[in-house]
């Protein structure tokens, strides 16, 4: 298996819009954890990489569609061996980890037939500082530049309407 | 999909057990994805095959239930001598090296 693994902002975003092709109707996901940080990343126009490789994406969904697609790029899977990355399939338990407003500051777009639904860097970043490991560490040090990188880019993403 | 109140044997699960029960009850609901769980966990190849033959009324009674009511399921699995921890247990784990084959029936 190649060690590609999982750093780069592009990586999330051609991931999100193949998902969204292969949808057959209508669908959502929540994205979590490095896999978020990188999808704000590509939002912002940032192409650093993140500094620490992340091995998966953390999804949660309710949508049956999309998790029978997780299911199929999950460790082991085709998938990994492609792409050097799996899906990691969280449950709804996992936004418990977020302030109960989460939502006021999370952003959302449209690849297709799914919508992803992306907490704020700062939300993202409350289980990983509590976890507090060395990789954690990093990114949030690439969360911090993340709120001045060199190139900034106008979001194409929308505030979620309450 | 919102941060919403669980039930309270919810809160006392391991993340990966939650996920392994709310997916499989969502795969579950469909009833391809349902076929093709159940080629994949009775496939030769699985090493826990044998263990949900012996499992399988358990497995499928937590998968069909309502999340809702898991404290109360969790209170009767209790009074027979078991608990919704230990049967979330016993549904198998889903392996990507071979789940793709349980898209057509096992040889």
């Amino acid at each position: 298996m190649p060690k590609r693994e999982l750093n780069r902002p592009d990586q999330i975003e051609n991931w999100l819009t193949t998902m969204g092709s292969l949808l057959m109707e209508e669908g959502e996901m929540i994205l979590i954890g490095s896999g978020a940080l990188l999808w704000h990343a590509f939002q912002l126009g940032v192409k650093r990489p993140l500094p620490e490789n992340s091995m998966d994406a953390d999804p949660i969904t309710e949508s049956e569609g999309v998790a029978e697609i997780c299911y199929d790029q999950m460790i082991g899977s085709e998938f990994e061996s492609q792409e050097g990355w799996h899906v990691n399939l969280m449950p709804k338990m996992a936004l418990n980890e977020f302030p109960v407003d989460w939502e006021t500051r999370a952003s959302r777009k449209q690849y297709g037939k799914l919508t992803v639904t992306v907490p704020g860097v700062e939300d993202i970043m409350i289980p990983k500082r509590k976890r507090g490991e060395p990789r954690d560490r990093k990114h949030d040090d690439y969360a911090a530049y993340l709120k001045s990188p060199k190139t900034p880019k106008k979001p194409p993403t929308k505030k979620l309407q309450k | 999909m919102t941060t919403q109140t669980h039930p309270q044997i919810h809160e006392r699960l391991m993340l990966h057990d939650l996920t392994r029960l709310e997916y499989g009850r969502l795969m579950w609901k469909n009833p391809k994805a349902r076929e093709r769980l159940l080629r994949h966990w009775n496939d030769h190849r699985h090493p826990y095959r044998n263990r949900f033959k012996i499992h399988q009324g358990a497995v499928e009674r937590i998968l069909t239930a309502d999340p809702a009511q898991d404290d109360n399921l969790n209170q009767n699995l209790i009074a027979e001598e078991t608990s919704l921890r230990a049967v979330i247990r016993e549904i198998p784990p889903v392996f990507g090296s071979f789940y793709k084959d349980s898209n057509r029936p096992n040889p």
